[in-house]
């Protein structure tokens, strides 16, 4: 296996960040309430992770020991307002569901931690690779937690305004405890013990 | 259980009577009260609302001790929360949701924390509090006590909700308050019949006197401070229920005296918040959650005499 | 040279705040007038679902007065209420004809009442009964009025109905205080 590939793979699931790690769980809480910030949050994610992830291996040999955290944080946080502006201009809509949790992506520990524990300490590629990774098991996870809150919160599934389908007899009576904050904990928790118990994943 | 495990246990080698099987069965003993009452009151709905309750909750329980690769006994616990849970539920709730809430309470609530004995928060309190939160509009339906086996029940309000209004003297409510018969979850209106189970369970000192007491007492004392009806508040509502049967549980409540009447003041203030300045009507499960929140908190900073200590003075702290 | 010692540390945080101000920059002008088109077209959809027949409108900061146009001529005028719910403000988008006598009819913006009880506020049997009702008749049914509260949802219908009181008489300053809830 190539080096890309073994730190493509690592993040997807032997330490993926939500369900083994358990990094950057304020936003995968709050947002995973539908399918579309789910989408959406993925996508602004991976991109601030794999780009800053390449702009500090870039520049990691140059960067002072001293200064080292400050660097990061405004390449991250230049990356998410750059993110964040694109989004409020050409998809106002989701750029609203997401609110702030869109520029708390620039305090999300797993950019910053992965900024600390590989990119400053790899080559471009393998960074690269990492933040791929990492950016792909932190999307499964929020789309798995969107898709079960979204299915049994409110009994049907929406994408994008569109109408996939809805359970019948069951969207009545919706358990939409799982729409609120604590439902978000209780389904995270369930997965947890749930991936454990399966032995997908090990304790690190 | 003939094939007994060897057990090996530091002295005292003392056995008592007691065992969790002896005293879960006194504690549905002493709930047979308030269930016939529910059933008395609300009609035979209840019991099968009872049925289902603990055969889902029985059979959850062993399908959860299998999951977890433990052996399953029947103790009685399961029993306890699943009779427990309809008592506190309105009379006519769908009995999926009656399902749901024995799902919550034994898989969620007490198993996925490890079993009795290592659950944080009352079982029969979450899957209540779940159930709330995720079907009000299902659970919004309250009837009047029906007094006979099949009727249908008519809509109305609980005593605590803002639009109660009584045709009765203050003195007949008191009675009708005292009896049950008002209109409430299905085992929480009677508070002689609570009472009854309550004094069984000091009897056999399964809970504290002191326990209900304070909680009861911190409700009236604040309620009549801040200019509400003291003997309406403790009356009406779930009070005697949750004094008498969920803030006196062992596993959820602090382990000393000192401590559980720091739980049972708290709870006590919390209700009457809840019900003065919160936007429910009824203040009592979510006192007695919150406080079983702070239980470690408590432990931690009242601690028992340790056995053959004598209490250190002031003097000899200094 | 050692890239810890000396004025390095400084000059490279400069350096990489200055290419971030350039980068963000750029961005800005790029997206800025998508932005505000966007805020903009985002406001006349809010008011093309009272007014569907909407052309443009005209905002008036200081009274937070819409007025919907059509042709030139104004159809009709809207403004925002607030309710105190169940559980959290609602904000409600309230419509008036173009005599300002009767209502055009009301959107919930935001809300975060219990869903399957106080969450029906935003169901179409519930709002369309403000459609066509009278500025002085906006009042839950108990209290003399011409709306129905939503059965087990007193607190969060009377919210609205409360909200959108208050919203006319602020606005429109007319509204006799009624009701007492």
């Amino acid at each position: 296996m190539s080096s890309f590939e073994k730190n493509f793979r690592r993040g997807i699931v032997r330490s993926n960040p939500t369900f083994v790690l358990m990094l950057g769980l304020c936003p995968t809480l709050a947002v995973s309430t539908s399918l579309d910030n789910a989408i959406g949050m993925t996508a602004a994610f991976v991109f601030v992770l794999v780009a800053s992830n390449i702009l500090i291996s870039l520049i990691h040999g140059l960067v002072p020991n001293k200064v080292r955290i400050p660097v990061f944080i405004v390449i991250i946080a230049t990356l998410v307002s750059i993110v964040d502006l694109m989004m409020q201009g050409f998809v106002p809509a989701l750029s609203k569901s997401l609110g702030i949790y869109l520029p708390l992506i620039t305090v999300n520990c797993i950019v910053l931690g992965r900024a600390e524990a590989f990119a400053s300490k790899h080559g471009v590629l393998d960074s690269m690779a990492d933040a791929l990774g990492i950016g792909t098991g932190f999307g499964l996870a929020i789309l798995l937690l969107s898709f079960i809150r979204q299915l049994l919160g409110t009994g049907k599934l929406d994408l994008f305004g569109h109408h996939l389908f809805t359970i019948p007899g069951f969207s009545e009576n919706p358990v939409s405890v799982l729409m609120l904050p604590m439902g978000a904990f209780l389904v995270v928790g369930t997965l947890l013990a749930l991936f454990r118990w399966m032995g997908v994943t090990k304790n690190e | 259980m003939d094939n007994k495990p060897l057990v090996l246990s530091p002295s005292p080698h003392l056995r008592g009577r007691n065992s969790i099987k002896r005293d879960m069965y006194l504690v549905i003993l002493a709930l047979l009260f308030p269930t016939a009452g529910a059933v008395y009151f609300f009609g035979l709905y209840v019991l099968l609302m009872l049925a289902v309750s603990i055969l889902s909750a029985v059979l959850i329980e062993y399908g959860a001790k299998m999951m977890r690769r433990r052996p399953f006994r029947m103790d009685g616990s399961a029993i306890v929360t699943a009779i427990l849970f309809v008592l506190v539920m309105p009379p006519r709730s769908p009995l999926w949701i009656v399902v749901v809430g024995s799902l919550i309470s034994i898989a969620v609530a007490k198993e996925m924390f490890g079993g009795l004995g290592h659950n944080i928060f009352n079982p029969a309190l979450a899957a209540r509090a779940f159930v709330t939160v995720s079907f009000a509009g299902a659970l919004s339906h309250w009837i009047a006590p029906v007094h006979s086996m099949l009727a249908d029940g008519v809509t109305t309000a609980t005593p605590l909700s803002e639009s109660f209004t009584y045709t009765l003297s203050k003195g007949e409510l008191y009675k009708a308050l005292f009896l049950g018969n008002v209109s409430g979850s299905a085992g929480e209106t009677s508070a002689l019949l609570i009472l009854i189970g309550g004094l069984i369970l000091i009897a056999f000192r399964l809970i504290k006197w002191q326990v209900p007491v304070f909680y009861i007492g911190t409700v009236a004392l604040l309620s009549w401070v801040l200019g509400k009806d003291p003997l309406f508040q403790i009356l009406a509502g779930g009070l005697f229920l949750g004094a008498f049967f969920m803030a006196a549980d062992y596993v959820t409540t602090p382990l000393t005296t000192r401590g559980k009447v720091i739980f049972a003041v708290g709870a006590g203030v919390l209700v009457t918040i809840i019900r003065i300045y919160g936007s429910m009507p009824e203040g009592v499960c979510y006192s007695i959650l919150l406080m079983n929140a702070f239980t470690p908190l408590i432990d931690r900073h009242v601690h028992p005499r340790v056995f053959g200590m004598v209490k250190r003075t002031k003097k000899e702290v200094a | 040279m050692n890239k810890n010692k000396g004025f390095w540390p400084v000059i490279f945080l400069t350096l990489v705040v200055i290419i971030a101000i350039v980068a963000l920059t750029l961005t800005n002008g790029i997206t800025k007038d998508k932005i505000i088109q966007a805020k903009k077209q985002a406001v006349a959809d809010m008011l093309a679902t009272l007014f569907p027949h909407m052309q443009s409108f005209d905002y008036d900061k200081d009274s937070g007065l819409y007025t919907i146009l059509a042709g030139g001529e104004p159809i009709g005028h809207a403004f925002m209420a607030k309710g105190r719910g169940y559980s959290g403000a609602i904000d409600i988008l309230v419509g008036v004809k173009p005599d300002n006598k009767s209502l055009q009819g009301i959107k919930i913006i935001t809300q975060q009442e219990t869903p399957g009880l106080g969450a029906k506020i935003i169901n179409p049997s519930f709002l369309d009964q403000f459609k066509g009702v009278g500025i002085n008749e906006v009042n839950l049914s108990r209290n003399g009025g011409k709306i129905d509260a939503i059965t087990g949802a007193t607190i969060s219908s009377s919210a609205v109905v409360e909200g959108v009181k208050k919203a006319i008489i602020r606005e429109l300053g007319s509204q006799q205080k009624g009701g007492n809830s």
